[in-house]
């Protein structure tokens, strides 16, 4: 319809004021997406930070606690898992396999964690993926450490380098200095705790404590480190053991066994759950988060508005000619709010292309560096409802340009202003 | 319908005010124009002459009173029929600034039949709208090369004769120009006048001038000082 040709002309004659509309939307269309995106790049990752393991069994405590430690290293266990127990679970019939983890020891503010070498094989993230090797080997000789990508990253260690481990987890404090260790391996890049892990294994954490006693170094005792690599090393006690059973089916049963535990308190949790229950409380922040970007959404819209708003001046010729050749408010309305949706529908998909070509762009860079891995996949339904409610926005943000404009219409009457 | 159907336009016993603070006030007791002809409303800008012709075209309407145009009341049509009356019959050419000045000028001259599908129907039968608007066109000394342009490239004169190509297309029955000649040279004024009387011998629709031009009265069938028909009244405190 011709009516409509010239309110494109008029658009196109205002291409600059348009365009910058245009971008003003779609950037905050594409910072809504993609906090959207990063949000469930976040939440899918924090939930596979730990997948494979059936069961984490540690010294009672809650389920949030046993996580943290285990998991997270933060904080420490109020108490450890005996040796004694750990090999009864690990000859239950229903368990698959059972990976001991030890930690206690640290190295400038990262974790040392003493385990086996199953460890590595037997620790998921994100739906069944390994640990894998950036460089080097896993350990095989008793001083040999295995870092985690952040860690030799951050710290600037090579393959070779002499470590030496913090006996606690202070940053001042006695040392393991006789007894360094070498790196043999570092590890990729998984966005789980373990980037900031430093692997041992578990004999080389009992080797360590060989001459200490009480939490302090026996003075004049000093054994040597090929004297300990001869003797068997057997711990007395480990701080947590992962679990995979032979059946998902016998988690719940197996749970309540090791609850249960007469010889000594003991809990298992599922990882899963647990993870679960812990993004529930640091979930607040994402809604903050997505709260700003729609705000931003907001802005943008009511920027498109104040634009509409101050071409009116202009175009209240425009809007007068309209009106004398017989063009009613229904006319008038439905051109200024048509500009409106027009703007935004451009903004929109405008802002959904460059969300995507960024996604597409940056997300070997983030994966690898983060290591959050985002899925590009089709807007979800729940991202196409926000597209809608932008658009809504904007038609809605249109009808106030248009009334006015039809109000200043009527005001003019036949006078054409200049 | 009513049974003044000979005249053009019957207003009596108008009374308006702007709204807002400005206190601008019309009052009209009678002004009857016969179908056909072509009249001269004499007066100075600020004698209301605008809100004489809002009233008319029904871009607003009146507190009191009534109007009727070609025998259809106004004031009983709804709002969006009075604006589809207004599109049907009547042709507007302002004193300047008439065109859309990003339209082409065809586009501009067609625009009022997206309004009105009965001049449509008019403009169609002489060969096609667009047929239509350019024998218009080219009856005004606007040749076929300036068709296609931008209305706002042209000249002002041009722009003028533009603006009444687009009130004559689909022979509406009555055409009001406000001042259409106060932005053209004297010795364009006539020569404008004449293009204009031209085209009108053609469709026979009644011509409402209004100007301060008293010099072009010769060529009307009647001259009425716009002073002898409305009374206006402004709020001292307000006039600037």
């Amino acid at each position: 319809m011709i009516i409509f040709r010239l309110a494109w002309q008029s658009l196109k004659n205002r291409w600059l004021t348009a365009l910058l509309t245009i971008l003003a939307i779609s950037v905050s269309v594409m910072l809504l997406l993609s906090v959207e995106k990063i949000r469930h790049g976040a939440r899918a990752g924090f939930a596979g930070t730990v997948s494979g393991t059936d069961l984490i069994v540690g010294a009672r405590s809650g389920s949030m606690q046993l996580l943290l430690y285990s998991v997270f290293r933060i904080g420490n266990p109020s108490n450890n898992l005996t040796w004694r127990s750990y090999k009864e679970l690990a000859a239950r019939k229903e368990v698959s396999w059972i990976v001991p983890i030890s930690l206690g020891d640290s190295h400038k503010g990262y974790r040392v964690l003493g385990t086996t070498k199953e460890y590595f094989s037997r620790y998921k993230f994100r739906a069944g993926q390994s640990l894998s090797l950036q460089k080097g080997a896993f350990f095989d000789d008793l001083f040999d450490v295995v870092l985690g990508a952040d860690v030799a990253r951050d710290l600037g260690y090579k393959l070779g380098d002499q470590i030496i481990i913090a006996h606690g987890i202070g940053v001042i404090g006695s040392k393991h200095d006789e007894l360094p260790f070498k790196v043999s391996g570092i590890l990729a890049k998984s966005g789980t705790p373990v980037d900031k892990t430093l692997h041992v294994s578990l004999k080389a954490i009992e080797a360590i404590h060989v001459d200490w006693k009480g939490g302090y170094k026996i003075p004049g005792q000093s054994t040597p480190a090929d004297r300990l690599r001869q003797v068997t090393l057997t711990p007395k006690s480990i701080t947590a053991a992962l679990v995979g059973l032979q059946s998902r089916m016998q988690i719940f049963s197996f749970q309540r066994y090791v609850n249960e535990y007469r010889s000594e308190p003991l809990s298992a949790i599922m990882p899963a759950v647990a993870l679960q229950e812990m993004w529930t409380l640091i979930g607040t922040a994402e809604n903050a988060l997505l709260a700003i970007s729609a705000m931003v959404v907001v802005t943008a819209i009511l920027g498109m508005m104040t634009m509409i708003l101050s071409t009116l001046n202009e175009r209240r010729r425009e809007i007068s000619i309209l009106r004398s050749i017989g063009a009613g408010p229904g006319t008038i309305i439905s051109l200024l709010v048509s500009e409106a949706v027009i703007l935004t529908g451009a903004g929109i998909a405008l802002g959904l292309a460059t969300t995507y070509i960024t996604l597409v762009s940056v997300r070997e860079i983030v994966d690898a560096r983060y290591g959050l891995l985002i899925d590009i996949t089709a807007p979800s339904s729940s991202e196409m409802l926000i597209l809608l409610t932008i658009l809504v926005g904007g038609f809605l943000a249109g009808l106030l340009p248009a009334w006015r404009s039809y109000r200043l219409s009527v005001a003019d009457g036949m006078l054409v202003r200049t | 319908m009513s049974t003044t159907t000979d005249d053009a336009v019957l207003m009596h016993g108008i009374d308006y005010h702007w709204p807002g603070q400005s206190g601008f006030t019309l009052r009209l007791e009678k002004l009857s124009i016969p179908r056909g002809k072509r009249v001269l409303l004499l007066g100075a800008s600020g004698s209301g002459k605008s809100t004489l012709l809002s009233l008319m075209t029904g871009i607003i309407s009146p507190l009191k009173g009534q109007v009727s145009i070609l025998g259809r009341e106004m004031n009983k049509l709804s709002n969006s029929a009075r604006d589809r009356y207004r599109a049907e019959h009547f042709g507007i050419v302002f004193q300047m600034f008439n065109l859309l000045p990003y339209g082409s000028v065809l586009d501009n001259v067609v625009l009022p039949l997206s309004f009105a599908p009965e001049r449509k129907a008019r403009a169609e039968a002489g060969g096609g709208v667009v047929a239509e608007a350019a024998r218009l066109l080219n009856r005004l000394g606007l040749e076929k090369a300036l068709h296609g342009r931008r209305a706002s490239a042209l000249s002002i004169g041009q722009q003028q004769r533009v603006a009444v190509a687009r009130a004559l297309i689909g022979s509406p029955e009555i055409i009001v120009a406000d001042e259409p000649t106060s932005a053209l040279d004297a010795d364009r004024r006539q020569i404008f006048i004449d293009l204009l009387f031209s085209q009108l011998e053609e469709t026979g629709s009644t011509l409402i001038m209004v100007s301060h031009d008293e010099s072009l009265g010769a060529s009307f069938d009647e001259i009425l000082p716009l002073a002898d028909i409305i009374d206006t009244a402004e709020k001292k405190e307000e006039a600037s």
